[in-house]
């Protein structure tokens, strides 16, 4: 098979903080290489792997991927540009998988966003091969150390091995963990990937891996420096290899979001619960002293309360995500629509509304003197604007995760400024409340109010998810 | 107002929880009861 | 399957179905059979014919929490592992009949009352706390990963569930406020026709085997979960 370049990084300097990492270093991968990065631990071969995949920023260079049908991309360069490269198979040294995630759900999810739907039986064969598959409808938590290896690693190499079109594996560190039955199978595997015209990049410090690579990059002080060897050619195992179609790693990420939640709505009930406590609250404060509707802000922030609170707790999502570098993995395979998509996945979009309403048919009869009576068709309008100030504490929330011991106290900072488009909001349903919904767009309409608060939560939402990939 | 609609409602939610639960039970009965006869023959074969 | 486990099985079903046919039973007298009420007296004489399942549903879930209480106590002293499935049940069906409870109580409240529900009252909201916790144990359950730890925590959330048992059950009498008082037995201010009680009573012995039947079921379920776990185990080995 013609040996032709999958990937091609050229002048790549990458900083960790203030240190460097890699210095102006040039990489080409091939089909049919299989490449092993050694070094010392901190020299860099994460770095190195985490950057041709397109996570990291990189500070001088380009990096790009190249498909066997002549196209190209250029998944990052040094001007912050960050592409989605062509599809891939990934294996990271944290597993990169969420504990609530079932065996064959994970298989499924990482051969869907390389393009593969295969069929039950066919994904099952797949699981018995590495010996999972009495473990297939199991969570990822219930399994042991190895077997989650053995999930993690199978979940890196089964979406390239089984694919017709030649693509590039990551593998960081693959052995660690596996008992002597996997590491063989793992060989095995490495082997035939290389011969279908496949490249593996793998970064591992375990002897019999580094013996059966056909390039050794050592990986010392940022730069690198190769030695070839040579190899035995395994066996191939006869193996049916299927078409991809094209991957929508986007829909597979929503996908997966869905089914976790639905499993373990966490989420869900972690963002309802206090918004129902704050309107139990209002209920038994507002039941001492009924409101006069001279105090119909008051009356409107206690009506809006609950949806407000349900949109800015810590969505369950990120710390998923944030759980063995899963958002890591499901970043580096949807690209730089990842940030975006979270912050839609994970925030409060169902709950507004029917806290919004629930509120009202809560407090309405504490309200003395005349409301508008229609004001209850309008009610939904201040909760979508409520969901886009979800959406942006959402990204807030994201921007702190990667602080791991003050993220509390940073997003609780970061989060007053979303009083703002809630006050907005109050203003629009307290004139809605007075004189009733209309369209003019004046400064004292509940419209401009509700635009005004939606452009806000905008502008925080934008600032929060592009900044930090730029 | 006699109450009779809210008394079949109340008889038929509380019916229908009943129903739910002993259909779960059933359910788990059958699937591991069929999963332990398949892991034991596995075992056996390896 | 073990011969032991099929033995329980079965003589699950059997007293389940019991059960089933008692309170089916409880309905049909409760409906048609039993007197009704001074329709002078109630808003909506109907909807009291509710009171027969409604009541004993109660009790059921009271019996269930006590189930988890001395389960939770048992796991603690000894990790057994019957305290464990006593945790594991009790919570089930304190959710159950608690959820029962929680949906044909507004039910019945709305059209006797006019309000489905009454913030102020202490034994509906703690009833509702209690529900609560079931469903928080039975949501965990399912989410977490058995262990130790995980065991350790849901027990002590039960018992903090069980203690409002007694708050629950004694609030109205001490804090009466729109949930009527204890009808059944005997006293000043209490009272029930004598064949209302006896279709009571024989709803709530009803409800007692059913509950018996579906504990009996619901520990054969946690026995064949943890039969299958050893043998994945097994094949984690072989494989």
């Amino acid at each position: 098979m013609t040996q032709g370049a999958l990937l091609k990084a050229s002048d790549l300097s990458v900083t960790r903080g203030a240190r460097p990492v890699l210095d102006n270093l040039d990489i080409q991968i091939n089909q049919e290489d299989i490449l092993c990065l050694i070094g010392e631990n901190g020299s860099g071969k994460t770095t190195l792997i985490e950057s041709l995949i397109g996570i990291l920023p990189i500070n001088t260079g380009q990096i790009k991927w190249l498909s066997g049908d002549g196209n190209s991309v250029i998944v990052r360069d040094h001007l912050g540009a960050r592409r989605k490269p062509f599809p891939f198979g990934l294996t990271l040294q944290s597993d990169g998988i969420c504990g609530e995630e079932k065996v064959r759900e994970r298989l499924e999810s990482a051969l869907k966003v390389n393009g593969l739907n295969l069929k039950q039986n066919e994904i099952m064969s797949f699981l018995d091969e590495w010996g999972l598959s009495h473990r297939s409808e199991d969570r990822v938590s219930q399994l042991s150390a190895g077997l989650r290896r053995r999930l993690a690693v199978l979940s890196g190499m089964a979406p390239v091995l089984f694919c017709e079109t030649p693509r590039i594996v990551f593998l960081d560190e693959p052995t660690e963990g596996l008992d002597l039955f996997s590491r063989d199978l793992l060989k095995s595997w490495i082997g035939e990937l290389s011969a279908n015209g496949n490249a593996v990049v793998m970064a591992s410090h375990d002897e019999d891996l580094i013996s059966c690579s056909t390039r050794i990059l050592r990986v010392e002080d940022g730069k690198i420096s190769e030695t070839k060897n040579t190899t035995q050619i395994s066996e191939l195992k006869e193996r049916k290899l299927f078409v991809d179609t094209s991957s929508d790693s986007i829909r597979s990420f929503f996908l997966w979001g869905v089914s976790i939640e639905r499993r373990n709505p966490v989420d869900t009930i972690g963002k309802a619960t206090p918004a129902i406590l704050a309107l139990l609250l209002s209920y038994s404060i507002v039941g001492r002293t009924n409101i006069s509707n001279s105090e119909l802000e008051l009356f409107s922030a206690l009506i809006l309360a609950p949806a407000f609170i349900s949109a800015i707790v810590s969505p369950a999502m990120i710390r998923r995500l944030n759980e063995e570098d899963c958002g890591k993995w499901w970043s580096a395979t949807c690209g730089p629509q990842f940030r975006p998509a979270t912050s839609l996945l994970a925030s409060s979009i169902i709950l507004p509304i029917p806290l919004t309403y629930l509120s009202w048919f809560v407090l309405e009869g504490m309200i003395t003197g005349d409301v508008n009576q229609n004001a209850i068709y309008w009610l939904w309008l201040p909760s979508i604007v409520i969901m886009d100030i979800s959406c942006a504490s959402t990204a807030l929330h994201m921007l702190v995760s990667d602080l791991r011991r003050s993220s509390a106290a940073a997003a609780s900072l970061l989060l007053v400024v979303l009083v703002w488009p809630f006050i907005q909001v109050v203003d629009a349903l307290s004139m809605i409340l007075d004189n009733g919904m209309t369209w003019e767009l004046s400064t004292s309409s509940p419209l401009v109010s509700l635009l005004f608060a939606s452009v806000i939560s905008a502008m925080v939402w934008a600032v929060a998810i592009f900044i930090p990939d730029a | 107002m006699s109450g009779t609609t809210e008394l079949i409602m109340a008889y038929g939610i509380m019916s229908a929880i009943i129903v739910f639960y002993v259909n779960h039970l059933r359910s788990r009965i059958v699937f591991l009861s069929s999963k332990i006869s398949e892991f034991s023959t596995s075992v056996e074969e390896e | 399957m073990h011969p032991d486990l099929s033995v329980r099985i079965r003589n699950g079903i059997i007293v389940t179905s019991m059960g089933i046919f008692g309170i089916i039973c409880t309905a049909f007298l409760g409906i048609f059979y039993a007197p009704g009420v001074d329709p002078m007296a109630w808003n909506s004489p109907e909807a009291q014919r509710i009171f027969y399942w409604h009541v004993p549903f109660a009790w059921s879930s009271f019996l269930a929490f006590c189930m988890l209480f001395v389960g939770a106590l048992s796991w603690y002293r000894n990790r057994s592992e019957w305290g464990w499935r006593w945790v594991s049940t009790g919570s089930d069906l304190g959710l159950l009949f608690g959820a029962g409870v929680v949906t044909s109580g507004p039910i019945w409240g709305s059209v006797e009352w006019g309000v489905p529900w009454d913030w102020g009252d202490l034994r509906l909201n703690t009833f509702a706390l209690l529900t609560g916790v079931a469903l928080f144990l039975v949501l965990s359950r399912r989410s977490q990963p058995d262990g130790q730890e995980t065991r350790d925590t849901l027990a002590a959330i039960g018992l903090f569930g069980f203690a409002l048992v007694p708050i629950t059950a004694v609030a109205t009498t001490l804090y009466q406020k729109r949930h009527p008082g204890i009808v059944v037995v005997d006293g000043e201010g209490t009272g029930l026709d004598p064949v209302m009680r006896a279709v009571l009573m024989f709803g709530t012995l009803s409800f007692m085997v059913l509950f018996v039947g579906l504990s009996m079921l619901s520990d054969s379920v946690l026995r064949l979960e943890d039969t299958a776990e050893q043998a994945k185990r097994r094949l984690d080995e072989v494989n």
